[in-house]
């Protein structure tokens, strides 16, 4: 931050200004003396720095870390922190939330003689089951092998991409964009 | 500079302090919520644990005891019940994000090999997870779960074998089921968000060549 005295300012006003970047705990180096005198702030809280805008003879504050900012981003701690902190907070609230109104609920007890429950069809087994049934009859063994192969698609989707050059990105977004709709028509109600 | 040089503590303030890009704002929210819900899961799923019983005759009596007498009991179920089911969801959608942004390569090849395997650890949690409760529900899942592996060419009846423990489904499957959920899996888990965050932080620090 550069600190702006005005037109007027003699060089016991810079040095008031020193004083009071000092007593901020604050570093300052004198830029210039002629016309206007300016005084960049070196090393400290830019935060505690505004103060000066108080002082008679200081007619401007200019922020200097604009393009760093821009390029490089702020801090997490201070300046993302708080915005993380309600993010959390809001989950968490959200999930107490749906934990208090909708809570898993108990079951009957196990009765090995019993028929399967209706309508009973974890997400997983719709997947295998769905996917099995995808195969002609009696090569339901397929969908492991099946599994397996989108397995190691997706895990060499990096190196598919590199090899197609040119077109690996669009080949990369159809091959995904191919396994994901297989994985939500297979796992869907 | 190493880890060892200034501490978990100093590297954390580190962490703390550096800039975030503003490309990576977004993707630095969703990380944190992964995290974030993982913990939950971690300490509402220690504090069940203490309840819980894993044999056959109590596991589902252990479970009822949780949601009628042990004070707050219904809601931290609840809790880990639900933060699973966002657990797997982000997971997923992170996935979708990374393949649709081709964040996967240069650098961060490692860490999608590690993002593959932690989903997948993730769905074990989810599925042996439901098996614990060994109600109805519970209990055919388990047979089915293992009907379907058995289809698995080659390993399949063997791994059947392995996690049903005995003849039919029953004690051996559930304690199978209680030691893949409490510490097989959450040790993997843990192990590959931490190897995930070392490499990340790594990155950060300008240890790896872009």
């Amino acid at each position: 931050m550069i600190v702006v005295l005005d037109r007027g300012a003699t060089q016991d006003d810079v040095a008031e200004v020193l004083d009071e970047l000092a007593a901020l705990g604050l570093e300052g180096r004198v830029l210039r003396t002629t016309e206007r005198s300016l005084v960049h702030v070196s090393r400290g809280s830019t935060r505690l720095a505004r103060r000066l805008a108080r002082m008679e003879r200081v007619t401007g504050l200019v922020p200097t870390s604009g393009p760093r900012v821009r390029r490089e981003g702020r801090r997490f701690y201070p300046y993302h922190f708080v915005t993380w902190c309600a993010v959390a907070f809001l989950a968490m609230g959200a999930l107490v939330a749906l934990a208090g109104f909708l809570p898993p609920g108990l079951g009957d007890a196990v009765d090995p003689r019993a028929p399967a429950p209706a309508g009973f069809e974890p997400w997983y087994l719709r997947g295998l089951q769905r996917a099995a049934a995808a195969f002609p009859a009696g090569s339901a063994w397929m969908v492991w092998p099946a599994a397996l192969a989108a397995l190691v698609l997706l895990y060499l989707m990096p190196r598919l991409e590199r090899a197609g050059g040119a077109r690996g990105r669009s080949a990369a977004l159809a091959v995904g964009g191919a396994l994901l709709a297989i994985f939500v028509y297979v796992l869907l109600p | 500079m190493r880890l060892s040089e200034h501490g978990l503590l100093g590297t954390f303030y580190a962490a703390m302090r550096r800039p975030v890009p503003p490309a990576g704002r977004g993707y630095l929210r969703f990380g944190w919520l992964l995290l974030l819900l993982l913990a939950a899961q971690v300490i509402s799923g220690v504090l069940l644990a203490v309840y819980y019983r894993p044999t056959p005759e109590l596991a589902s009596k252990s479970v009822a005891y949780i949601m009628r007498s042990v004070r707050w009991g219904w809601l931290i179920r609840g809790i880990h019940h639900w933060a699973s089911f966002f657990v797997l969801a982000l997971a997923g959608l992170q996935l979708v994000r990374i393949v649709a942004t081709g964040a996967y390569q240069g650098v961060r090849r490692p860490r999608w090999t590690l993002g593959l395997l932690l989903l997948l650890a993730l769905v074990g949690l989810a599925i042996s997870g439901d098996l614990l409760p060994w109600d109805a529900d519970a209990y055919w899942t388990a047979r089915a779960l293992l009907a379907e592996v058995e289809r698995m060419p080659w390993l399949g009846a063997g791994l059947a074998n392995v996690l049903r423990g005995s003849a039919d489904v029953g004690a051996d499957t559930l304690s199978r089921a209680f030691v893949l959920h409490v510490l097989l899996l959450p040790a993997l888990v843990l192990l590959l968000v931490g190897v995930n965050l070392w490499m990340l932080e790594r990155r950060a620090r300008g240890e790896v060549r872009q």
